[in-house]
């Protein structure tokens, strides 16, 4: 992929994303599962693109980087979650899933 | 950058923390003084405030909803039966800070999680060791997180369990729950670090990034029944402390069904025949 022009990695990306919040429609369709389950399955789009990559700090990543803090333990390898639950856990966050 | 690279962060009585520089700490408050004192006054490296026994002080919260800091919220709940109907009272200051919910695994552990959760509260749910009533209650909760639509956002550790069976490096069930010493170093209000969960004063200090290691290695040791569980490598002899003795067969069933639930999931994903996988 990385051999690719970046306008077709953001065409396969969009396509990624569109096929995630298909199957993410697909399971909520049928009623079986909770939408935080399927995030943390990664479905929508989610967990993958900002899994955790470190073994602390899940609480925390989700949160962002808020003070300086955060920023340097978090920002690296522990904070892959802070993307995907942005700064304010309302409204943006709720809205993403 | 290695997983060495990150600084442990302290979790320090309130007191003990104002002492504390630019690395990163968890002040523990437990009275509207002092929470007060902090979201007026946070210093550089406070990461969250660890909220303790306040939950039913309706002025504190009114406070904390005009405060000028948006501080993160950790708000322990030791005993859910009875604090789980105050948590009505974070509404307002949810809007200024971000607020987690932790629940001791109590007798009432459930109504505190559907309520948080109903909130929209993210949820750090500690197991300890739990006896036969409060795992089936928590398999009850298990099974709220899974499939009740309302459930948007985590409850730890289900959530990062889950991930895990996807690959997602989580780390240990210590670490999820942030009762890791080597990520999460709790000390009395002396000014001694605290070996988690049995808030016993000792050694983790002197190795906090060996402590988790050591005490399987004990457990393997022992003959313990860590040697033979598949789990072994995720929760790391969580549920082996303080009581060695402690029977895991409920916790089995409990990994298992979580582990049943991810694949379940997984082979709706997979059932899912998508337009653009299947052209015509």
């Amino acid at each position: 992929m990385n051999n690719l022009p970046s306008s077709e990695i953001g065409s396969e990306n969009e396509q990624e994303s569109q096929e995630s919040l298909d199957r993410r429609l697909f399971l909520r369709s049928m009623g079986k599962w909770s939408g935080a389950a399927m995030a943390a399955l990664g479905i929508g789009g989610a967990l993958l693109a900002f899994a955790p990559k470190a073994e602390a700090g899940i609480w925390i990543n989700r949160w962002g980087p808020r003070r300086g803090g955060w920023i340097n333990r978090w920002g690296g390898g522990r904070g892959r979650w802070i993307n995907r639950w942005g700064g304010r856990p309302r409204g943006r966050w709720i809205n993403r899933w | 950058m290695s997983e060495e690279n990150y600084p442990v962060v302290r979790m320090l009585p309130s007191a003990l923390a104002k002492t504390q520089g630019d690395e990163p700490f968890v002040a523990i408050v437990r009275s509207r003084e002092e929470l007060c004192q902090w979201l007026g006054n946070p210093l550089p490296g406070l990461s969250w405030l660890q909220v303790e026994g306040i939950l039913g002080d309706s002025d504190a919260w009114i406070e904390a909803a005009h405060s000028g800091s948006d501080i993160p919220l950790d708000l322990i709940l030791a005993d859910p039966s009875a604090e789980f109907s105050e948590l009505y009272k974070l509404v307002d200051v949810s809007a200024l800070h971000d607020v987690r919910v932790t629940i001791q695994a109590r007798p009432g552990l459930l109504k505190a999680v559907k309520l948080a959760a109903a909130l929209r509260f993210p949820i750090r749910l500690l197991p300890g060791q739990p006896k036969a009533d409060v795992l089936a209650e928590i398999k009850q909760a298990l099974d709220f997180y899974l499939h009740d639509p309302a459930v948007e956002a985590p409850v730890e550790f289900f959530h990062s369990w889950i991930a895990r069976t996807r690959g997602a490096e989580v780390g240990s069930l210590w670490m999820i729950l942030e009762e890791d010493p080597a990520g999460y170093l709790q000390y009395d209000i002396d000014g001694q670090t605290k070996l988690p969960l049995s808030g016993a004063v000792g050694s983790a200090e002197s190795l906090p990034a060996e402590f988790v290691e050591n005490h399987l290695k004990s457990l393997l040791e022992q003959g313990a029944e860590c040697a033979t569980c598949p789990w072994q490598q995720s929760c790391r002899g969580y549920f082996k402390w303080p009581d060695r003795a402690y029977s895991c067969q409920g916790i089995k069933d409990l990994f298992a069904a979580i582990q049943a639930a991810a694949d379940e999931m997984a082979r709706d994903v997979a059932s899912c025949v998508l337009p653009s996988a299947n052209p015509t």
